[in-house]
Order: C-alpha cells, then structure tokens, then sequence
C-alpha cells in the first residue's frame, strides 16, 4: 500500500478518464479534430466568396445616362466617367425629370428608367441653378439593384476626382498655390504591428476562450459524472478505497485537461490563419496582409487565462456533476455558456483594467489577456487579478469536492420529469412574478408617461395588490394553508421589526455606493441622471413624497414580491435559491438595468428579512424607510452605525414567527 | 425489532474438549436505520433498526420483494451510504468511522454495476487493482491467475463493449475479487442473467464460501437461497422478519416452501401482500 492512498488513487483516476477520452473517437472527432481543420476552411472559404463577388461586380458592365448640358467642363467629367470602365456613357435629355422630389411617382420612375434604359441603370442631371453654387448634379438610381449600386459607386468616384481637379484648378487660378496643402494630414500610426494586431486579437480572444474551452471540456465533463452514474460504473468506483476527494479531483483535472487541449488546437489553428493571411481580424484598418502575434505575448495571455480556465472547469463539472443522466447534463451547458459569456465579453469594451475589474472572476482574467496581448499591461493590477482569481477557482473547487459526496453521487432515483414535478409551488410564484414583471413594465410604463404621480400610484396600488391576492390564493390553497400566512402577514417579534428598520441606513449608503461605482462600467446617460420621473415629484409636499415613494412601494410592493412569490418559492427552494430568484425578478420589475443590481441587492436583503423574521412586516419597514433615507438623504455617517445594532438584533434572535 | 440468531456464541463438545469459538463476526450491523427524503413521498424510512450478523465462511441472504430494503442495507456496509442512525461493523470496523478501510476489504458486485465499454478486461483489473494500491508486480500476477481461473485469456484484451453478458460478468466478478477481500457483499447479482451464467456465479460463491469468505448477499430468487445460502434474513419494509437456516424457518412457519414461509412471516407481521 503507498503511503499517501490520496495521490495514487487520483493519478489512476486520472489515467482512466484521459485513456477513456482517447478512445472515444467521437468526441476526439468533435472537440479536437473537426475544429482544427474547420478554421482554415471556412475563412478560405469566405475569402474566396468574398473576391469573387467583388469580383463580378467590378467587371460588370454598368449604364450611366448623363444630361451635363448646365455644367461646364462637363467633357472632361465625361472623360472621368469613361475611365470607370466597363461602363456605357451616354448622353439624354434628362430635363423632364423633376428637382429633388419629396416624393417619387411611378410616372418619375418609369420616365427615369426609359432614361437610363433599365433599372439597372442610373441618370446623371446637371441642373442649373439660381444662386451659388450655380449648378447642383443630381443621381437617379434604383437602390435595390446591385447593378444601380455599382453603377452609382462608379459616379460617386469619378465625381470625387473630378471635384478635386476643379477645385485645385480654381484655387490656383484665385490664390496661387493651395494654403490648405500644408495643413493636409498624414496620420502615422506609432503602434507596433505587434500591439496592433494583439489589440485587435485580445478584444475577442476571451469569448472565443471561453466558448471553446466549455465546449472542449463539456464532453469529458458530461461522460464522468453523468455519463458513468448513467452507465452504472460510478457506483463501482465509489466502493474503491479512493477518497472521495481524489475522484473529484481526477475527473475536474480530465476535464481541465481536455478543455486547455481543445482550446490551445483551436487558438493553433486560428493563429495559422491569420499568419497565413486566411483572414483578418475585425475593427482593425489594415490590410488583410499576414499577421503574427508574437510568442511572448501569446505565452503570458495563456498565463493570465489559466485562472480563468480552472474557474470554468470547476463550473462546468457543478452544473453537470449534478445530473443524473447525459442529456440532463447537456440541458446545463447553454446556459452556462450564455452566463460566463457576460464577464469575458468585458474585453471587448473600452474598459481599463483597474483594482475593482480585476477582482470579477472571468471579466478580470479577459481584461488582463486582452492587454497582455496588446502589449500594455500593468502588472500590479494584474498580479492582484491572478491572486483574486485563483480564489475564486479554489472556492469553486471546493464547492466542487463538497457538492459531489458520494451519497449524492450514488442516488440514482427519478429522471427528469420527476424533478420538475417537484417545485409546484415555486414554478408557480414564479409564473406569476414574470407576469408582475411584463405588467409592470408594459401598464405600469404607459400610466406612467400618461402621468408620472398617477401612474406610480395606480401601478402600485391598483395593479400589484390583486396579483399579490390572485398568487397567494393559489399557494395557500396548494399548501392547505391560509392567504394571509402565505403572505406571511403574521405579527413580528419586536426586536426583529426594529432590526429591520435599522438596516435601512447601511443599505441606503451602499446603495449609493453601488450607483456611483455602477457608472464606471455603465455610464448613465444624462435623462436618467436627472431622474425625469421624480423631476415631477420633486414638487410635492414632503409628505406625498413619502407616501408616494416610500410608503407605497414598501406596502404593495412587498405584499407582491416578499409576500405571495416568497410565499411560493419558499415551499420548494433553499434560503439560497429564494435569494437568487427574488433578486433577479425584483431587479428586472423596476424595468431599468441602472437600477437593476441595486434593486436585486435590496430584494435580497428584503428576502433574508422575511425569511429570518417569518413576517412581511418589518420588511415593510425596512423598505418604508430606506426609500424613505434616499429621498431625505443620508448625511450623518453615525446613522450607519445603527444598522449595525439592528444586524446583531436579527442575528441573535432566532425565534420567529412560525409563516406556515 | 431484532433477529433471531441462528449460531450460538460458544460450542462445547461432548468430551469436555476446549470449547470451539465460532468464526468471528465479519459483518455486524445493529440498529441500522436510514431515512431519506424523497420529493414525492416525503420522509422515507428505508431500514427501521435493522440488526444483522454474518460470520466468515458463512453465506447469508437477504431475501425481500423489491423496496424491502435489501439494496439500502447493502449499499450502507458497503459504506455508499451513510446509516441515519444505528452502527455498522465490517470486518471490526467502523463503516461510519473509516469508510476507506471498510472499502479495502470488501469485495462489491451489483447487478446495476457496468463497465468501461472502452477498456479491456486486462486494463479493467490493473485500474482497480491500482486503486485498491496493489503493487504492480504482484497485481500482474493476480490479473493472470484470474484470467486462468475464469477462463478469459482468450478476450481479455478485447474491449469490453464487445463482450457478451456472462464474459462481462466474469470481468467484474473478478474485478470483485482482485484484492482477496475477506466479505464479500453483492446485490442481485444473478439478475437478468441465464442459466448458465447464473450457475456459474452461484458456482462461484461457493468457492469462496470454502475459501472462508463472509458472503452476504441479496436476491427474490427463492431456488437460489435455497440452494446457497447458510442462513436467510427475510426482510420487509425496512425491518428484518426472521432469520435462520432454511431449517429453523421451516419450523418456525410450518411451511416446507420458502415462498410460503415468506408469505407467512410478511402476514404474521401484518403487512399487506401489495407491497412496493
């Protein structure tokens, strides 16, 4: 027997998983092999269409119809025209048609094709004028054909060279030589090619990073855990003497592997490509010729990443280690997908990696690979963006290794259908909260443009009640329960109602906090800085204010959210899953993303209130007055102290009411 | 509700002779409960202080219609799941205490149990023999002895996912008995198997059963428990029935067929005949 079981037992497990990989042809097929070569095909591909549209275009031969008698010099314009070819110039009278229309009638139309013999075709008119300039050149054309938009490009050149020899030739018979020649621009690029190209690569490496290494590591992922639990081979391995933790750790480390593989065959390839000149990068202005990144940088982008990567990974074995079977499993990777996408597509902002970024898992490894590549990179920052990230892997991991213990791993019971058929009730509120939300948004919006007071008031005291009515019946009838338990409308204990108002101020100063910190990222455009909606308000007495922005909201909104949906999610859900839910659909009824993480943080601590108190009521005291402090303002800085007391007062005492 | 027990601690012979310790105890489970939650049922009482006893040399089986509990009871000294309350000892030890332990000297086959269709037999037994820390030598020359034993020289380097169910059986029956594990545990494993197959594996426990080996094992096959088995645990809704020689059993009914002491014992207890 060795002396460490552990370490033995994980590289055994290991081996396994990765000769299991490289046997299974399919997913060989799939993750590493068609990707490799599907890069270089589909840009020669696209290359290759792309050159032969232009292609036939340029070489088709367009129809102009000139009437140019108002114009002098109109010979040489002519001429210009003529060295467009192929192109077929003609002269007209073209004097029939009308000056600048503001609307086209079928007769102008059909009088503008005769002109130009076909839609295919455009006319040129030089009318004369009164005034100066004395002559206006007017092009007919039909948009809609290719033939027509070739044809007017064509104009559109020999026009521009033509304008430059009039206006050079009037310039020096005025003044001379042309005063504006030595004030022309000659714009120099000062970036290496090297940081060029890295800056345009690293605005979209971290997506394509994550899109490959999620999707590289989703099969092996997918084949460990719920692919051995539905073979029947994971019990087997449970009653090996491998610690429960080494198994965890072989399989995330197959899947680490197998993900970075498939990522670093797809960065290869794509690399290639672009050194091969297959293709150019996006938003960069030069040409499509070959283009390296250099090694160094590259090296130190994947240094930067690997945190990242091992956060991914732990992520991916969470969502699918919990599956019973593959294709449970595989209903987990799009939205995860969708869900990591969000941070790492940060690098394609013009965002600056600073203190705060580099502390959001995924956003700040995306910021730190872009500047890597880019050449600019302030190692500080980025040095505290490895240390924070790396806990957040460690965190994950071990989320990982605690999540997957082995009793979970053995139950084997129900499929699918069985566990959505748990959750009545949450789905259920649920329901009716996005219901609330769309209402909400679309009624409550429209009262609100018609009048700003009415519509606060009408959409708080008119359309939420009854729905907070309509959900509970529902609820309380399902749980055999009464409406107002469901609503938890029970009498708080007293230390818990005032602890709950205490917290208003803390929460008012971090709510303030997070709104200035919010318009780093997302800058407010000034409509919304104002606050067009309490502009009107602003006018009332202070205490309609109140009642209208405080009291209000705190009474009908809580009835709703805390009250009839709480009610529902907590018969089925964890404190956890309560939390997340509140928050994102109390965030996305307040219709706007400014507002939307500060409302998702008071839904949750509204929620955690609710929840320890088993009471709406000193959640409705807690929302009465932060609304309340954020209208009067917070100004003396002790007051936040208070909220400290009320915290301990919720803390400690753990008796509550019991909702039902 | 405890057993009865078969086998009385101390044998004293006729002539005054040092009394016969009977082998010592491999399995023991006292008041063995488990409940779980089930989102449609609700809280699940799966074993309700289960008292077992196995000795080594001994083969005993469970016997119970499906939901018994024979599965949960099996899986818990197999330490794959963790009893609510109540102790389990295997082979001395602790399975609450040292899983790991308990692991290394039991040898676990179910009839859900799969293999890796892309590994060969060969590479099957060197990956759990390297789990289990065999030494590579050693572990060459026990994968050989196997292979001769079972006769599966001639596809032991043939992937498993082309093999046929009774060579597959054969594989993890060898996978069971790779490390020479003194208990054996093993649920159902004769189900969905045929004729051949099925004696082969009875066959099997028979060998080990002379080898000194504890065999505890499960089945609703009454013909096999009848032929097997040392001793029968009945088991019903959780709670373990009666258990002795098919003879005491016998007796103890007034039935000669095991179906019908069976059907006698669950009406005795008062549960109803539609069970699971």
């Amino acid at each position: 027997m060795s002396a460490r079981p552990g370490v033995s037992a994980f590289r055994a497990i290991l081996a396994a998983e990765l000769l299991l990989l490289l046997r299974d042809r399919r997913a060989l097929m799939l993750a590493v092999v068609l990707p490799t070569l599907l890069y270089p095909l589909i840009f020669m591909g696209q290359r290759w269409l792309q050159s032969t549209s232009r292609r036939s275009l340029e070489e088709r031969r367009v129809h102009v119809a000139c009437d140019l008698s108002a114009l002098d010099a109109s010979a040489r314009l002519v001429e210009l025209l003529e060295e467009e070819h192929p192109i077929d110039v003609v002269a007209v009278d073209a004097s029939g048609l009308e000056p600048a229309p503001a609307a086209i009638t079928p007769e102008e139309r059909a009088e503008v094709a005769r002109l130009a013999g076909g839609p295919s075709g455009v006319v040129l008119l030089a009318r004369a004028r009164a005034g100066d300039p004395p002559v206006a050149l007017q092009l007919y054309f039909d948009g809609t054909n290719d033939e027509a938009a070739q044809a007017r490009r064509r104009v559109d050149r020999a026009l521009d060279r033509f304008q430059v020899e009039r206006r050079a030739e009037l310039v020096r018979r005025r003044v001379g030589s042309d005063p504006a020649q030595g004030l022309a621009i000659t714009a120099v690029d000062v970036a290496s090619p090297e940081d060029a190209a890295g800056s345009r690569l690293g605005r979209i490496f971290p997506i394509l990073a994550v899109i490959v290494l999620l999707s590289g590591g989703s099969y092996v992922a997918l084949s460990a855990f719920a692919g051995e639990r539905e073979a029947g081979t994971l019990e087997t391995l449970l009653v090996q003497p491998a610690p429960a933790g080494s198994l965890v750790a072989a399989k995330f480390t197959a899947v680490l592997v197998a993900g970075s593989l498939t990522l670093l065959l797809n960065a290869a390839s794509v690399l290639v490509s672009l050194h091969a000149g297959l293709f150019a990068l996006p938003g960069g202005a030069g040409s499509s010729s070959a283009i390296f990144v250099d090694l160094g940088r590259l090296l130190a982008a994947g240094f930067f990443f690997f945190p990242a990567a091992v956060l991914l990974c732990a992520l991916l074995c969470l969502a699918v280690g919990r599956a019973r079977t593959f294709r449970e499993g595989q209903f987990t990777l799009l939205p995860l997908m969708l869900v990591c996408l969000v941070p790492a597509g940060i690098a394609s902002q013009d965002v600056d990696l600073d203190w705060l970024l580099a502390t959001i898992p995924l956003a700040g490894p995306s910021l730190a690979v872009r500047d890597a590549l880019r050449g600019h990179l302030d190692l500080p920052v980025a040095t505290w963006m490895l240390v924070a990230n790396t806990a957040w892997a460690g965190l994950a991991l071990g989320q990982l290794a605690r999540t997957l213990d082995t009793e979970r791993l053995v139950q084997n019971e129900g499929s699918e259908e069985e566990s959505s058929q748990r959750a009545v009730q949450s789905r259920y509120a649920l329901r009716w909260g996005w219901v609330a939300v769309f209402l909400v948004y679309l009624v409550g919006g429209t009262l609100q443009a018609w009048d700003p007071i009415w519509g606060v008031a009408l959409t708080l005291w008119v359309l939420l009640p009854p729905l907070a009515l309509f959900s509970a019946r529902g609820t309380a009838r399902r749980a055999k329960d009464t409406i107002a338990r469901t609503l938890h409308l029970v009498r708080p204990r007293v230390t818990h109602a005032v602890g709950a108002v205490l917290l208003a101020p803390a929460l008012a100063v971090l709510a303030k906090t997070v709104f200035d910190w919010q318009r780093q990222v997302l800058p407010l455009p000034s409509r919304v800085a104002q606050g067009d909606l309490l502009q009107d308000i602003a006018e009332l007495p202070l205490a309609m204010r109140l009642f209208l922005l405080a009291i209000s909201p705190a009474i009908c909104e809580e009835l709703f959210f805390r009250g009839a949906v709480l009610g529902g999610l907590r018969r089925d859900l964890g404190a956890v899953r309560c939390l997340a839910w509140q928050a994102l659909i109390f965030g996305a009824a307040h219709g706007s993303i400014y507002r939307f993480v500060p409302t998702a943080i008071l839904g949750m601590v509204l929620t955690a209130v609710v929840l320890r108190s088993g009471s709406l009521w000193p959640a409705i005291l807690l929302h009465a007055t932060y609304n309340g402090l954020l209208i009067v303002g917070v100004d003396s800085p002790w007051i936040v102290w208070l909220s400290g007391v009320g915290l301990i007062l919720l803390a400690l005492d753990r008796k509550r009411r019991r909702a039902g | 509700m405890s057993a009865e027990s078969g086998l009385s601690p101390r044998v004293g012979t006729a002539s005054g002779a040092e009394p016969k310790l009977a082998p010592r105890l491999s399995i023991e489970a006292k008041g063995l409960r488990k409940v779980y939650v089930d989102p449609r049922r609700g809280r699940v009482e799966a074993l309700c202080g289960l008292d077992l006893d196995c000795r080594a040399g001994e083969v005993y089986g469970l016997l119970g219609p499906n939901g018994a509990g024979k599965t949960t009871t099996l899986r818990v000294l197999a330490t794959l799941l963790a009893p609510t309350s109540g102790t389990a000892r295997v082979d001395g030890i602790d399975v609450a205490a040292d899983p790991l332990e308990v692991r290394r000297r039991i040898g676990f086959l179910s009839g859900t149990t799969g293999l890796y269709p892309r590994l060969t037999p060969r590479e099957t037994l060197t990956y759990f023999g390297r789990l289990h820390g065999i030494e590579a030598g050693e572990l060459e020359r026990r994968i050989d002895g196997l292979l001769d034993r079972f006769g599966m020289r001639e596809y032991a380097n043939a992937r498993c996912e082309g093999l046929s169910t009774g060579q597959r059986q054969k594989v993890s029956i060898a996978r069971a008995v790779l490390h020479d594990p003194p208990v054996l545990i093993l649920d159902e494993p004769t189900t969905g198997l045929d004729v051949l197959a099925s004696s082969a594996m009875i066959e099997f426990i028979d060998s080990r059963r002379s080898a000194g080996t504890c065999i505890l094992f499960s089945t609703h096959v009454l013909s096999e428990a009848e032929r097997l088995c040392d001793r029968i645990g009945v088991i019903f809704q959780g709670r373990l029935l009666a258990v002795g020689t098919l003879d005491e059993l016998q007796q103890r009914t007034g039935k000669p067929w095991l179906a019908d002491i069976f059907l006698e014992l669950v009406r005795r207890a008062g549960g109803a005949a539609d069970v699971g």
